[in-house]
C-alpha cells in the first residue's frame, strides 16, 4: 500500500494548479451565475461566454481530458449483475479493501512487476493521458472551484465513444469540442434509466436537466425505445435542437432541451441494444468517481473558507474558531473529507486496475454526496448571516450542493444498488 | 497511490493465516471465548507460538526478537488476529505501545533485558499513565518518584489502566522534578510489576477487560529504570502517543463486527430490505474509508513520516465508527444480539453484546474523540490557538 499521491499524480495536480487557483477562482465560482428566477430569458453575457470559452479552451489545452488509454470498459470488469471481479481466493486481503467479498475490487496483489512502494514511474506531461486516479485530481480543482462546464459531460462521452469504437471523435472531443449528456426525460428520474426515446423516423426526444447546451458541440442522448438502450450523438447546432434554461436552486446552466424530429442521417449511434446499456451503466461508473471527487473539491473548499473566515471574524472578544463548539465540527468535516477522499481514490485506483469499482463507486458517491451538502449547510451556519449574502460564497457552495449531490444519482439510489452488490457477497 | 500489498507482503498475510488456522491455535482462541465471566486473557500460548516463528514483534531487529520487518508486516499481523478472533491487546500493549518506546528511547542494555522476552511472548508489558483525577491532561499527574540515594522512590496511584495484571514490568509516568512548566520534570520508569511495593486490584467495568488500581507504594527504582532522559518523558510520550492512534486495530475491530452484521443481514433479508440497507451500506463504506485511513497513517509510518493530525483523524473516525456498528448490530439483531455468551440462548457468541461494552472504552483510551478533535482542529485547521 502507498496511500500517498504519486509523483505522476502529484505533477498532474500542479499542472492545473493555476487555473483553478486563487486567482481565477472568484470569477470561475460565479461564472454562470444567473439571477433568481431569471428563467430561460437569461442572455449570456458577451465577456462571459469569451471568458467561459478561454477557460475550456485552456482545460482542454492543458491535457484534462486527455485519457490514457485503457480497458475499453473500465468501470465494469463483470456482465452487469454480475459480482465480478475476483481470482482472489480470498478478498479481504483484497486491494484497500480488507473485507471478503468480490464487488470491492477483486483479489489483491499488484499486478504484474515487481512492486514499488514509490508510486508512478515519472511525471506526467500535458502530452499524457490521465488515467482515473488522476482525473479524480482535476475534478477536485473543478469542485474546489465550483467551476461549471462541460467538462464531467465529455469525459463521459469520450469513453463511450472510444468504446464504440469512434477513436477520432473521442480525439475531436478531448481536443476541445463540448458534449452534453442528455439523459434525464424528467428531472426526477436517475440516470441509470434514461428515458424514452421515440423509434420512428427522426429522434424526438425532450432531456431535462442537460448541462450547458448552448456550449455543446454535441448532445450525448441516452434514451431507451422498446427496451432497448440507444446512445446517439447529436450535432449541437442541428435546427431540430431547440432549449429553455431551468431556473434551478444552483442557478447554474441546466436546460431543457428538445430535439425534434433529427434525421437520422445527422445522428451518430455510439451503441443500440446489451451492448449500449452495457457502456452505458460502464460509463456511469466512471463519471461517478469523478464527480464523486468533484465534490470532495466542493466540500474541502467550503471548509477552507469557513475555517479562514472563523479564524478572522471576532466573537465576545476572540475568534470564533477559537471556541471548542464550531471548531469541533470543522474538525468533523475535516475527518469526513480524510475518509472520503480515500474512498474516491480507491475507487479510481479499482477501475484503472480493471477490477470491479461499482461497489466502492456508489460508496465513494453517496458519502461525497453527504458531505457536500453537510459542508455547505455548516459554511452558512458557521459564517452566520453573512454566509446567506448574495456575495459571499459559503450560500453558493450550499445551494450549488443541493444539485451536484444528486446530479448523478441520488445518495439512496446509489445506495440501494451497493446494497444488491454487498447483498450478493455476502451470500456467497 | 497503490491500493494493493506487495506480493511478499501477501505472502507473510497468507502465512500467518495459514498459521492462525492450525488446530492448535483454534482451540487456544475458542478457549478464551470459554473463560468464564470476568475471568480475560493475558499472556496466551497463541502468542509464544508467534514468538517462537519471530512474527509476534516481526518489525523488531533480529537480536530483540523479531525479523526486522517493517511496520506494515506488524499492522498486517494485528489484522490477522483481530479478524482470528485471538485477543490482541496484551501484545499491543507489550510489544506496539511499551516495547515501541523502548526501541525508540531505551539504553541497548534495556533493550538487551526486556526486548527479547516481550518479543517471544513470554513476558507482557503495561501502561500506567492515568491516575484519579488525571485522564486527558496527563501534565497534571501526581504520582512522585522522590530521591533515594543514586536512585528514586516511587509513591502514588495509576487507575484505569489495562492488563496490569498480567504485566511483569510497567511504563509508568512520574514525576520527578516540581517545575513552572508543568510538561518539564516528568520521567518515565519501567516498572517490575512482581514485587512488594506494587499492589494491583481490579476495578470492574462493563468491558471484558477489567482496568487496574495500581497502588505504588515507595518501590524503589534506578537510573537502569529510568527510559529516555530523567524530566524528559513528556517528549517521548508525546512522540509515542500517536503511534497508538493509528486507528489499525480498531478499523480492524470494527469490519470484523460489521462482516457479521452484514453476513447475519444477507441470511435473513435485511440486506434487501431498504429500511434496513441504507445504513448497513453507509456503515459498509465507512468501514473501508476506516480501513484506509488506518493504512495511510501506516504508510506514513513506514516511510519515516509521522502525521499527528491524520493519526488523530484515522483514530477518531474508527473508533466512532466502531460504536456505531455496534449500535446498529443490535438494532438489526434485536434483542437476540442482547444476549450475552453465557446465555444459553445465545448462538453467535455473545459477540455484539460484548462489542456494545467494549465500544464506549476506546473512544476514551489512547486519546479521547474530543482530543481527537482538538488535535484535528488545532494542529489541522489552525483554529483553537
Amino acid at each position: 500500500m502507498n496511500l500517498t499521491l504519486s509523483e505522476r499524480q502529484h505533477a498532474v495536480g500542479t499542472r492545473f494548479d493555476e487555473l483553478f487557483g486563487a486567482e481565477l477562482r472568484p470569477e470561475l465560482r460565479r461564472m454562470g451565475s444567473r439571477d433568481l428566477g431569471a428563467g430561460a430569458a437569461a442572455p449570456l453575457d458577451e465577456a462571459e461566454v469569451a471568458a467561459r470559452q478561454a477557460v475550456w479552451q485552456t482545460l482542454c489545452d492543458l491535457g484534462g481530458l486527455r485519457r490514457a488509454p485503457t480497458d475499453p470498459r473500465p468501470g465494469l470488469s463483470g456482465a452487469p449483475g454480475d459480482p465480478g471481479g475476483g481470482a482472489g481466493d480470498d478478498p479481504r486481503s483484497g486491494p484497500g479493501s480488507g473485507p471478503g467479498r468480490d464487488p470491492r475490487g477483486g483479489p489483491g496483489g499488484a499486478p504484474g512487476g515487481p512492486d514499488r512502494e514509490s508510486g508512478g514511474p515519472r511525471p506526467a506531461a500535458a502530452e499524457d493521458g490521465l488515467r482515473l486516479a488522476e482525473q479524480i485530481l482535476v475534478a477536485e480543482r473543478i469542485g474546489a472551484a465550483l467551476y461549471q462546464s462541460p467538462w464531467a459531460d465529455t469525459a463521459l462521452a469520450i469513453e463511450i465513444a472510444a468504446a464504440a469504437g469512434r477513436d477520432d471523435l473521442a480525439a475531436r472531443m478531448a481536443a476541445g469540442e463540448p458534449v452534453a449528456v442528455a439523459a434525464r426525460r424528467y428531472a426526477a428520474d436517475e440516470p441509470d434509466r434514461p428515458g424514452a426515446l421515440d423509434p420512428a423516423g427522426g429522434l424526438r426526444a425532450t432531456r431535462q436537466f442537460v448541462a450547458f447546451a448552448p456550449d455543446a458541440h454535441w448532445f450525448l442522448v441516452a434514451g431507451t425505445a422498446g427496451g432497448d438502450t440507444r446512445l446517439v450523438l447529436v450535432p449541437g447546432d442541428h435546427a431540430g435542437v431547440s432549449w429553455r434554461r431551468h431556473d434551478d436552486i444552483g442557478r447554474g446552466d441546466f436546460y431543457e432541451v428538445t430535439f425534434d424530429d433529427v434525421p437520422p442521417g445527422a445522428l451518430v449511434e455510439l451503441g443500440a441494444g446489451a451492448e449500449a446499456a452495457e457502456l452505458w451503466a460502464a460509463a456511469l461508473v466512471n463519471a461517478r468517481i469523478r464527480h464523486a471527487a468533484q465534490l470532495v473539491g466542493a466540500a474541502q473548499a467550503a471548509l477552507d473558507e469557513t475555517v479562514a473566515y472563523t479564524r478572522e471574524r471576532r466573537q465576545f472578544g476572540q475568534p470564533v474558531g477559537n471556541f471548542q463548539a464550531p471548531a469541533f465540527r470543522m474538525a468533523d468535516l475535516a475527518t469526513r473529507l480524510h475518509a472520503a477522499r480515500l474512498l474516491v481514490s480507491l475507487a479510481a485506483w479499482q477501475a484503472d486496475e480493471g477490477h470491479d469499482a461499482r461497489l466502492t463507486g456508489y460508496q465513494a458517491l453517496a458519502t461525497a454526496a453527504d458531505l457536500a451538502r453537510a459542508a455547505g449547510t455548516e459554511a452558512v451556519q458557521l459564517h452566520g448571516a453573512v454566509g446567506m449574502t448574495e456575495e459571499n460564497d459559503a450560500q453558493l457552495f450550499y445551494r450549488r450542493a443541493a444539485v451536484d449531490a444528486l446530479l448523478w444519482g441520488r445518495p439512496t439510489e446509489l445506495r440501494r444498488r451497493a446494497a444488491a452488490l454487498l447483498a450478493q457477497a455476502y451470500r456467497d | 497511490m497503490r491500493f494493493s500489498f506487495t506480493e511478499e507482503q501477501e505472502a507473510f498475510r497468507r502465512q500467518v493465516r495459514e498459521f492462525l488456522a492450525e488446530d492448535r491455535v483454534r482451540k487456544a482462541a475458542d478457549a478464551v471465548r470459554h473463560l468464564p465471566p470476568r475471568a480475560e486473557p493475558g499472556l496466551l500460548d497463541i502468542y509464544r507460538w508467534l514468538g517462537e516463528k519471530r512474527w509476534l514483534a516481526v518489525n523488531w531487529p533480529h537480536e530483540y526478537g523479531g525479523l526486522g520487518g517493517t511496520i506494515v508486516e506488524k499492522s498486517i499481523l494485528t489484522e490477522e488476529l483481530i479478524r482470528a478472533r485471538v485477543p490482541d491487546l496484551v501484545h499491543i500493549v507489550s510489544v506496539d505501545i511499551v516495547g515501541l518506546v523502548l526501541l525508540l528511547v531505551g539504553t541497548e542494555r534495556q533493550k538487551r533485558t526486556y526486548l527479547p522476552a516481550l518479543a517471544a511472548g513470554e513476558q507482557s508489558a503495561s501502561v500506567l499513565y492515568s491516575e484519579p483525577g488525571v485522564g486527558s491532561d496527563l501534565a497534571a499527574l501526581r504520582t512522585r518518584a522522590e530521591p533515594d540515594g543514586d536512585g528514586w522512590r516511587l509513591y502514588g496511584r495509576k487507575i484505569y489502566s489495562l492488563k496490569s495484571q498480567f504485566a511483569d514490568f510497567a511504563l509508568c509516568a512520574a514525576r520527578t522534578t516540581d517545575s513552572d512548566v508543568r510538561f518539564h520534570g516528568i520521567t518515565l520508569f519501567l516498572v517490575p510489576m512482581r514485587t512488594p511495593g506494587v499492589l494491583t486490584q481490579p476495578i470492574w467495568n462493563m468491558s471484558d477487560e477489567q482496568f487496574c488500581d495500581v497502588t505504588l507504594d515507595g518501590i524503589r527504582l534506578t537510573r537502569d529504570h529510568v527510559l529516555g532522559e530523567v524530566d524528559g518523558g513528556w517528549q517521548v510520550i508525546n512522540e509515542v502517543l500517536p503511534v497508538e492512534r493509528t486507528g489499525l486495530e480498531f478499523q480492524a475491530k470494527a469490519r470484523r463486527l460489521l462482516d457479521e452484521v452484514l453476513a447475519r443481514a444477507a441470511r435473513d433479508g435485511r440486506l434487501d430490505d431498504p429500511a434496513y440497507q441504507q445504513r448497513l451500506v453507509e456503515l459498509d463504506a465507512a468501514a473501508t474509508a476506516a480501513h484506509l485511513m488506518a493504512w495511510q497513517v501506516i504508510s506514513d509510518l513506514r516511510d519515516g513520516r509521522l502525521d499527528g493530525v491524520t493519526t488523530a483523524m484515522s483514530k477518531l473516525f474508527a473508533t466512532e465508527l466502531f460504536k456505531r456498528i455496534s449500535e446498529y448490530a443490535l438494532e438489526t439483531g434485536g434483542l437476540d444480539a442482547t444476549l450475552s455468551g453465557w446465555d444459553s440462548a445465545d448462538t453467535a457468541g455473545g459477540r455484539r453484546e460484548a462489542a456494545h461494552r467494549e465500544g464506549p472504552g476506546i473512544t476514551l483510551s489512547a486519546g479521547t474523540s474530543e482530543i481527537m478533535r482538538y488535535l484535528v482542529a488545532s494542529t489541522g485547521l489552525r483554529l483553537l490557538t
